[in-house]
């Protein structure tokens, strides 16, 4: 039988993830990893991560979620539209998915942060990037890669 | 010393029938060239995409002086026409473009000049059975 | 540093002439080291318009997009948009919400045919602009190139905008010319250029200056614009300059106006307006010059006097064909000119010696189908040459009008008959106060009308090997005269019975000459004419002359041209043609000899009661002049043409000539070519102390020194009165994008005839083109050198 639960995240929504194989939860000092295999699915909010495996790591005093690291043949990403922005698709070998503090605006605001690491694509509207990595801010929608890239922007029907 | 006389084989040429196309309008080139081809048994038909089709050009005609008379007006001119021709079959190309000449000289008397104006007429008759003698000869030579 | 130095952009498109292909190699001129080739183009969609296609982005730097619309690649990046390619050296920014691509850094803008590189450039796909800076730019089908502060390309338009921009058509690295100007714009799809404050700089020298707009060709599309000027300097004009605009109206009609400067002659303006309707072609020629400066009231009416008749001098020529359906023609030729030496003073448009003898008007409308022919004429020839028109009794007669009918029939069985007949009313008005009382009475004031009919019939016999043709043909003439010579009949008539029995053999043999396999023909001819000898010296000769004696004459059936006399022969010609001939069925060479043996002593000649002629043929000789005529061109390159015409009996030669032509590929030409005839002039007693026997050298020579130089002269000199004809000599460099030609000339004046220390024409002529900047058909010299020089070819513009 596959593993569901909910994991609590502080951002806002909680985190649901299952899978069909087996998992193992270790824990290492403060960090609890649960390990999951077989057709994992990572669901928070509008953004899903698909994978073959995937761990999440938590911090065990607060129970918050550290990070959650998904593999694949390519792991998948989809962050479905909203009336303000477009739908994302994204895959890479290894998805890593995060929060961060926002280092530019002094505002302390937590920042979910997906990285693409290994064969990294990414598409939104009429944009479809293919680099070795990409990083990419959930929040604002902005994207950044070291390269190489390669960029193919759908002509205006 | 070796001549024979022409035989039907080395003059005859190797269809019994051809298209002629050439620019619309009076055509002279026309009239010596059917009774060439008449001459080597070949008859003349309407367009249709199975016979050979022999295309001719516009006649281009040069005229130069060669030789000035006392009053240092034109005596003796000299007219070159040529033209090209193209052979066609079923819309595919045979042969061509070859450019055909035939030149010759004549006098025009400044004293009479309707008179010697028919001389350049009489000269462009024989050129142009002189070009019709050359389609004839470069048909025998096309290979099909 | 000259905007010049920015150029190194687009040399990566410049390929030097050792690593041209072959198919690119024989269109380069030889004195051109490379040109701009065009890369081959490679990627998906690069059928597809740029706006059409999808931008695809390649770089190995960092990539941003700190919004979703908003895309920044911050290195080295290409971009492929259809078929545009872009390269920038340190980034791009493209926004997807306006469409604009900003590219940074050293950039290269690429689309079919068309190269720039430079500074930065701003991209609007929307309206299609495209703003490349400190750039520089090829266009490689016309092989244009230059550089600008800043260049606007649009790429719907296809239209090029240079601010401070240059541009040229010579080799980049060190260009002959270079035109620069304020505002410059390129419309290449219609071939047309204009720029604003203008400098022309040839090898750096600032030659022109035009500080308004100056509209140019820029490819060979018609195109309204200033067509290269010639330039000239001859001791009767002085110097002359035109300059002709050409006007593209719209695509049926055009203009060219030339106003031209002639220093000693005054201002001149002329003009040709072509219009081509759907059936027909109509060409108008117009020329003015108000004052001639050199007409000297005094000595006006003194013939010969080196002034013109006239002050105001002007030439109008109307010009028709037209094709009006199924065998219908109609064709117009309408010529006057305000005085006889019009096109000798000013006829420098073509700068031939003898322009023009006489004026034609003549109007045509004529049917025909494969066997009949239906035609109207009217004619008048007015003669230029004064001392001709003077003894107006040789004045051609006009035709008002002319009627014509013939008709050929062909039968199944070979026989072959038709007729050949016309009306026509001939007419002139002469001035009686010229002519004396007896010239009246011999007829000098005759008109009248003629009707002729002529029904023929011949059954030919052709077989390969041989051919027999008999010929029966019945010359009727009759004609209703006024003002006839004393003493003969208003309405004579004559009816001529003519038979001809033509026969030939075909010889042929296989031989091979110089490696090649040929075929050798041996033709022997037989040509027995027989036309009644009747009198008709009494009849006027409205439109009749001698013949030419030569070989084709062999085999006529008569020895006038005209109906007005039917000459008598009892004759037989023989003859005998043998040709070479190689496989492709080229005809290499040919040589004939034939003679015509006479068994009745002619009597028919030209004269008429108004005067006697001089006679072109013996008419009491056994045997005509034995007629060699040859022509030998075994090898492509070079063609020999001879013909002899002796006169055994007398011992005499009548008429010879050679003329041998060497042409290695239009490169190198050789013409040689040596004329001689006895009797010219038929009726006329030369003017005074001129030997009228033609003894005429023509030699002219075109030869490459190098890449750049090219030599050419002509030397056509007449010995008998050893007098020079034409000779000139010229030089001419030419670089990859222009030609300057010098050519000094010195031609015969025909005044030279009523005095014999009048001075020969002579001139200078110089010719400056820049090639890219129109063709260069225009100007007067290479109207002279194709004339004057067989074989010669001008350069066309982009070969």
């Amino acid at each position: 039988a596959g593993l569901s639960a909910v994991a609590p995240s502080d951002s806002t929504e909680d985190i649901l993830y299952s899978a069909d194989g087996g998992g193992s939860i270790e824990t290492v000092g403060n960090v609890r990893t649960t390990t999951l295999r077989g057709n994992v699915r990572i669901q928070q909010g509008l953004i899903v991560i698909f994978g073959d495996t995937a761990t999440l790591e938590q911090d065990v005093s607060s129970g918050d979620l550290i990070r959650v690291t998904v593999e694949g043949e390519p792991a998948r990403f989809v962050r479905n539209a909203e009336d303000s922005a477009e739908t994302i698709n994204g895959s890479s070998t290894r998805i890593v998915y995060y929060n961060q503090t926002d280092t530019q605006s002094n505002s302390q605001v937590l920042l979910s942060v997906v990285e693409f690491q290994g064969q990294a694509s990414f598409t939104r509207g009429r944009t479809a990037l293919e680099c070795s990595q990409i990083k990419h801010i959930v929040e604002t929608g902005a994207t950044d890669s070291p390269g190489p890239c390669s960029g193919v922007l759908a002509p205006i029907e | 010393c070796g001549f024979t006389l022409r035989g039907s084989e080395s003059a005859a040429l190797p269809f019994p029938t051809l298209i002629l196309s050439h620019p619309a309008g009076p055509y002279p080139l026309r009239a010596p060239l059917i009774e060439a081809l008449r001459a080597s048994n070949v008859d003349l038909v309407e367009n249709n995409n199975s016979d050979l089709q022999l295309v001719l050009s516009a006649e281009e005609q040069e005229r130069r002086t060669i030789s000035i008379n006392t009053r240092a007006g034109a005596g003796q001119y000299e007219l070159t026409v040529s033209i090209q021709a193209n052979l066609y079959r079923a819309g595919q190309h045979l042969a061509g473009p070859e450019t055909l000449t035939a030149s010759g000289t004549f006098y025009e008397d400044t004293a009479n000049i309707s008179g010697s104006s028919s001389g350049q007429e009489l000269l462009l008759a024989d050129i142009r059975r002189e070009l019709a003698s050359q389609v004839i000869r470069r048909l025998q030579a096309v290979s099909l | 540093a000259p905007l010049w130095a920015q150029q190194e952009g687009i040399m990566q498109d410049w390929v030097s002439r050792d690593q041209l292909p072959i198919e690119l190699l024989n269109q380069l001129r030889s004195a051109c080291c490379g040109l701009f080739v065009e890369p081959p183009l490679s990627g998906e969609y690069i059928d597809l318009d740029p706006d059409q296609a999808p931008t695809e982005i390649e770089t190995q730097t960092n990539v941003r997009q700190p919004e979703p619309n908003q895309f920044y690649v911050d290195g080295a990046v290409t971009v492929q948009q259809g078929y545009r390619s872009l390269i920038a050296s340190d980034g791009m920014h493209l926004d997807e919400t306006t469409n604009i691509l900003t590219l940074n850094g050293d950039v290269v803008f690429r689309e079919p045919g068309f190269l720039v590189t430079g500074q930065g450039a701003v991209m609007d796909q929307d309206n299609g602009n495209n703003q490349i800076d400190s750039a520089a730019y090829v266009m490689h089908e016309t092989q244009i190139h230059g550089s600008a502060q800043r260049l606007g390309y649009n790429s719907d338009s296809g239209m090029l905008t240079l601010e401070n921009g240059q541009f040229s058509r010579c080799e980049p690295m060190d260009p002959f010319w270079v035109m620069q100007a304020q505002n410059l714009r390129l419309d290449n799809e219609n071939g047309v250029g204009y720029a604003t404050d203008v400098t022309l700089r040839v090898s750096d020298i600032p030659l022109f200056y035009y500080p308004w707009t100056l509209q140019f060709p820029i490819g060979d599309q018609r195109v309204s614009g200033v067509l290269p000027p010639s330039l000239s300097n001859s001791r009767d004009g002085g110097i002359d300059l035109a300059v002709p605009y050409y006007f593209d109206l719209a695509p049926h009609y055009d203009a060219t106006l030339t106003p031209r400067i002639i220093s000693k002659r005054g201002a001149m303006l002329s003009g040709e307006f072509r219009y081509l309707a759907d059936w027909s072609m109509n060409t108008v020629n117009l020329a003015l010059l108000p004052k001639d400066d050199t007409y000297d009231e005094a000595l006006a009416s003194v013939p010969g006097a080196d002034t013109p008749t006239v002050s105001q001098r002007w030439f109008a020529g109307f010009e028709h064909e037209g094709q009006l359906g199924a065998g219908w023609r109609t064709y117009v030729d309408f010529n006057a000119v305000s005085d006889a030496d019009y096109f000798r003073d000013l006829g420098s448009r073509d700068l031939n010696v003898e322009s023009r003898t006489h004026l034609n008007k003549e109007g045509i409308l004529s049917w025909q189908n494969d066997n009949w022919q239906v035609g109207s004429r009217v004619q008048r020839i007015e003669i230029l040459d004064q001392y001709v028109a003077s003894i107006d009794i040789n004045k051609p007669f006009d035709r008002l009008p002319e009627l014509s009918l013939s008709g050929h029939f062909y039968t199944d069985s070979g026989l072959q008959y038709g007729i050949d007949s016309s009306h026509v009313r001939f007419d002139r008005s002469l001035s009686r106060q010229l002519l004396s009382a007896q010239q009246v009475d011999q007829g000098a004031l005759v008109t009248g009308e003629r009707f002729s009919a002529e029904p023929w019939i011949s059954m030919p016999l052709r077989r390969p090997g041989f051919f027999v043709v008999p010929t029966a043909r019945y010359r009727y003439a009759q004609w209703q005269l006024s003002n006839q010579a004393l003493d003969t009949p208003d309405n004579p008539d004559r009816g001529i019975g003519v038979f001809s029995l033509d026969s030939g053999l075909i010889f042929e043999r296989p031989v091979s000459a110089n490696g090649l396999q040929m075929t050798q023909t041996l033709e022997p001819r037989l040509y027995y004419l027989y036309s009644e000898r009747q009198e008709q010296q009494h009849l006027p000769t409205f439109d009749t002359a001698q013949l030419n004696f030569n070989f084709n004459q062999l085999f006529r059936y008569d020895r006038f041209s005209g109906q007005d006399r039917v000459g008598d022969a009892n004759q037989l010609s023989a003859a005998v043609t043998t040709r070479f001939i190689s496989e492709d069925g080229r005809e290499r060479a040919r040589l004939s000899a034939g003679q015509i043996f006479h068994f009745e002593d002619r009597s028919v000649s030209l004269d008429s009661p108004l005067q006697s002629w001089l006679l072109l043929q013996p008419m009491d000789t056994d045997r005509s002049a034995l007629v060699l005529d040859g022509v030998y061109q075994l090898a492509t390159d070079w063609q020999l043409r001879a013909d002899l015409q002796w006169d055994q009996e007398n011992g005499n030669i009548d008429e010879g000539s050679f003329a041998l032509r060497f042409n290695l590929n239009g490169e190198k030409l050789l013409n040689l070519a040596y004329r001689y005839r006895e009797r010219t002039d038929v009726f006329l007693q030369a003017p005074p102390l001129l030997d009228p026997v033609i003894r005429q050298t023509d030699m002219s020579v075109v030869w490459p020194v190098n890449d750049n130089w090219r030599v050419f002269g002509r030397w056509n000199y007449d010995h008998s009165n050893s007098r020079n004809l034409e000779t000139f000599a010229g030089v001419e460099y030419s670089n990859c994008c222009s030609t300057m030609r010098l050519v000094a000339r010195d031609w015969v004046n025909e005044y030279e005839f009523f005095d014999q220390n009048s001075r020969q024409n002579r001139g200078i002529f110089f010719q400056f083109t820049l090639l890219g900047l129109g063709d260069l058909t225009g100007g007067g010299l290479s109207n002279l050198l194709t004339r004057s020089i067989p074989g010669f070819k001008e350069y066309d513009v982009n070969d």
